[in-house]
């Protein structure tokens, strides 16, 4: 556990003197917080009946979530909530850059090799390597939904950004959130060890994000009906790939392999 | 050093004993092992039988495990390879031995208690009576074919049909707590299984398993019989597992046992009078049982002392345990060690010993096998065949501690070039837990010239800066084998200078070092011995040894003009093997100049010689070098 924490210290000491990293850490969640609060601020005021016909059948179909909010209280949560797939996407998306380089950069350091001849285990080393990824992910996707909830508040009120804190969206923050970093850092890695490019790495590793993709898609043309149900059955997928992940990640790892087929 | 790793027996034997306890206490809640309920109706199979035989049985497996889970330890050795066509023999024997212990119990038991033997298996026969019964017409068989049929299966079937069950225990006892107790050593590691093993069965022993009720000092004399049994049948399968070297075998004859031991009470008076499960004719008895702990009791004394040899250690030995570590004396031992990739042999059945505090030097073309080799040593990949000690420890056995013994400067020594000096090796110095982080990072840094750059990127540093870093990583957790792979590639003179001083004074410091290097007047100055390799040892000597061994000694002399009457007078002497005029010198092979340099001198200046100087021509190492490897041999230096 401690070389864990030394490797995650020295992994941060790495990538934040890195400005891709900087800028996915810093900026990306800023502009995930206010593409969202932009939109709120256009309905403040807006007419009502043109919104819902801009928006109807989505809106039809999601109707139950507003429960006790009415007009365009309701409108405005409804229209937030086609949002909460940015938040699944950020952890995805955000340890990618770090996780890609995690392990194929050492190989192009040529720090590898010292790396594995000290006492550190292949599982111990992967989870070092995997926390140092997924943490700042984590951290920024949480900041990022903590400005985007009192932005909410702000701008549409306490109680629409009450509802922000609804099983659904605690579901996404919480639970699949943090499923999607680690389905994102066990690939990355994956690739990352398999590879001798960290550009490949990073191009494979970025094809993840696709799914996400597909589901924000899917949402936002009324394709896909983004509920608590569908949110559990992800969550409950997601743990049977990351499951299969990381011990994928652990048994592909190969010393050998990796100390003898790079140059 | 093999030692006893107290805080994994512990958990493990806590789980093992907690896990099938309580399946034992929710046996004992509902109506134990006599009244328990049916849960599939009308297969006789009970809430019971299901609990022994998946909670109970499998609670070692499952504490195996955990353990490892929990104390992450990894999944290496399992002792789940089969190594069947290798130990095919232990294998035979776990599958026969069983029964043949079995039926010797038998057989004291009833030379004991003759008048318990009942030759018509009236026990049998009441069985195929109900049966009969029930289908409403006779058997066709008589009971002794029944008899037959039964020690048929159990004999062929038994084992294999048992093994799924028998694997739940054995995965944890033999597979993982008995490779924990061998630091003991053969014996006490058996014996500790063995009493572990029987005790764990106590609850279901209290609960009549076995010995039923009603014998005297029930359930503490039961417990006591039971572990009676269990020792000699540790020593047993645990002598089979070493033997074979795989969990497998004890499966089979855990199973061999469990098939075949019930077969004594179909040939016994049921209500023969002083009938006593405690002592037979089970082999759970005390008489039953005679036969495996006379033979755990030879095993025990056969193996007891055994250890393995440097040379010979692999699993396979028997015991495994305190005596396998090799002797301090080398810091290095390496037995028949090989590397394949595919089709190419990269290393090729090297032996090689090191003793503490030598420096060592690998010498050979690229593409030779010597950093495969050292790669091999440093335990960063495994060896295709052979085996190798390091430090004391056994490559591939455990190599998270051997690392810790080792420190190796790389071919290519990478360093994380964003970061400092400084915070490289405070990096290196957490990961190897040095106590001191502060001030060995310091030491080294100050030692190699490095600290008042300690604080810039090593991005900005020279190479032989960083070979210096790289060298300073390598040494921070003080190790107590140093590989050194080119240390001075691509060094100015000057900085390898530094590096060859620094070296010189690690031998100081009594430290055993291996390097490989190109620079041959490198390796004659650094190495005590030096090894000549091209994928296959060539030559391991001294460089004046190697020299002495191909090239013989010669001596020379400087005259003022030389004549070959001098030379021809010389070849008269029956020590010289070879006289050469050469200009005005004269070249004098012999074995031992040291003695007879005075009287060639004398013979020279006796026919009128000017003797201007007499030396002694020493081959270049590159000499020996080429010579070894077979290409051209340059003109010697004089």
């Amino acid at each position: 556990m401690k070389k864990i924490g030394v490797l995650v210290s020295k992994e941060w000491a790495e990538v934040f003197r890195n400005k891709l990293v900087i800028f996915s850490v810093v900026f990306m969640p800023l502009i995930f917080a206010i593409i969202p609060l932009g939109l709120l601020y256009g309905t403040r005021g807006a007419d009502l009946g043109a919104v819902q016909s801009e928006f109807g059948p989505m809106l039809t179909a999601l109707g139950s979530a507003c429960g006790s909010l009415e007009g365009i209280q309701c409108t405005q949560l409804l229209l937030l909530q086609q949002f909460l797939v940015l938040f699944l996407l950020m952890p995805a998306i955000i340890p990618i850059t770090i996780a890609s380089y995690s392990i194929v950069g050492e190989k192009t350091t040529r720090t590898l090799e010292p790396l594995l001849a000290t006492p550190i285990t292949t599982a111990e080393l992967l989870a070092g390597k995997a926390l140092a990824a997924a943490l700042p992910a984590l951290l920024a996707s949480l900041a990022s939904f903590t400005i985007f909830a009192i932005g909410t508040s702000m701008l549409a009120g306490s109680e629409v950004a009450g509802r922000l804190l609804s099983p659904l969206w605690l579901l996404g923050i919480f639970v699949v959130g943090p499923l999607v970093s680690v389905t994102g850092v066990s690939l990355a890695i994956m690739i990352s060890s398999r590879v001798n490019d960290p550009r490949a790495a990073e191009q494979l590793a970025a094809l993840l994000i696709l799914p996400v993709m597909a589901l924000f898609l899917g949402q936002m043309f009324g394709a896909v009906v983004l509920n608590q149900t569908l949110l559990l059955s992800i969550a409950g997928a997601l743990v049977l790939i990351d499951s299969a992940l990381l011990y994928f990640a652990v048994r592909l790892f190969q010393r050998e392999t990796i100390l003898t087929r790079w140059r | 050093m093999n030692t006893l790793d107290t805080r994994r027996i512990w958990i493990f034997t806590a789980l093992a004993f907690g896990i099938c306890w309580a399946f034992a206490g929710v046996i004992y809640l509902n109506g134990g092992l006599v009244n328990s309920p049916e849960i599939v109706p009308g297969t006789g199979i009970t809430l019971a039988t299901a609990l022994l035989a998946l909670g109970c049985m499998w609670a070692p497996a499952l504490a195996h495990i955990l353990t490892r889970v929990i104390t992450r330890e990894g999944w290496k050795d399992m002792w789940l390879r089969p190594q069947a066509g290798r130990n095919w023999f232990s294998w035979g024997l776990a599958w026969v031995l069983p029964p043949i212990l079995t039926v010797l119990g038998l057989v004291v038991y009833f030379a004991v208690f003759p008048g318990h033997f009942d030759g018509e298996l009236s026990a049998l026969q009441s069985i195929l009576d109900d049966a009969a019964a029930m289908a409403g017409q006779e058997l066709p068989f008589d009971v002794w074919t029944v008899m037959l049929i039964q020690i048929g299966q159990a004999l062929l079937l038994g084992p294999i049909l048992n093994g799924f069950f028998t694997f739940g225990e054995e995965f944890g006892w033999r597979a993982y707590l008995q490779p924990k107790l061998m630091p003991l050593g053969f014996r006490k590691a058996m014996l500790a299984v063995g009493v572990i093993w029987g005790l764990w069965h106590a609850p279901i022993i209290a609960m009549g398993h076995n010995y039923g009720f009603g014998y005297p000092g029930e359930p503490w004399t039961g417990i006591l019989a039971m572990v009676w049994f269990t020792i000699p049948l540790a020593v047993i399968i645990g002598w089979l597992t070493l033997r074979g070297g795989s969990v497998w075998p004890a499966v089979i004859a855990h199973g061999s046992i469990n098939a075949i031991a019930g077969i004594g009470i179909y040939m016994t008076h049921l209500d023969a009078p002083g009938l006593n499960s405690l002592i037979g004719p089970l082999p759970t008895g005390i008489l039953g049982g005679l036969p495996s702990a006379l033979l755990a009791a030879y095993l025990l004394w056969k193996n007891g002392e055994v250890g393995p040899k440097p040379g010979d250690v692999s699993r396979e030995t028997l015991p495994a345990g305190p005596a396998a570590t090799p002797p301090t004396a080398d810091a290095i031992i390496a037995s028949g060690l090989t590397k394949r990739f595919g089709e190419l042999e990269a290393v090729d059945h090297i032996d090689l010993k090191i003793p503490v505090g030598e420096v060592f030097g690998l010498l050979g073309p690229n593409g030779a096998g010597k950093t495969t080799t050292i790669r091999m040593l440093a335990a960063l990949i495994a060896p295709t065949e052979g085996e190798a000690w390091v430090a004391g420890h056994r490559v591939g056995e455990d190599d998270t501690e051997l690392r810790k013994q080792i420190g190796i400067l790389t071919e290519t020594p990478g360093m994380y070039e964003q970061l400092s000096a400084e915070r490289n090796l405070d990096f290196f110095a957490r990961m190897y837990e040095v106590e001191d982080i502060p001030g060995q990072v310091e030491r080294y840094l100050r030692m190699l010239g490095l600290w008042g750059r300690r604080n810039e990127a090593v991005g900005g540093f020279s190479k032989g800066m960083r070979q210096k870093l790289a060298i300073a990583r390598a040494l921070l957790h003080e190790p107590k084998v140093i590989f050194l792979d080119e240390p001075t590639s691509g060094l100015d003179p000057e900085a390898s200078r530094v590096v060859r001083e620094f070296i010189e004074e690690l031998r100081g410091e009594g430290r055993t070092i291996i390097i490989t290097t190109h620079n041959l007047d490198e390796a004659d100055r650094l190495c005590d011995r030096i090894a000549v390799f091209k994928s296959k040892l060539l030559a391991v000597d001294t460089p004046n040894s190697l020299r002495r061994k191909l090239f013989g000694r010669s001596v020379v002399f400087h005259l003022a003009a030389a004549k070959e009457a001098f030379v021809s007078a010389l070849r008269q002497k029956t020590y010289v093997h070879e006289a050469n005029l050469r200009g005005d010198k004269i070249v004098v092979k012999l074995d031992d100049p040291e003695a007879h340099n005075p009287e060639l001198l004398r013979e020279l200046i006796g026919l009128g010689a000017d003797v201007q100087f007499v030396g002694e021509i020493r081959q270049s190492l590159e000499d020996v070098y080429f010579q070894l490897l077979g290409q051209a041999q340059p003109e010697a230096a004089v």
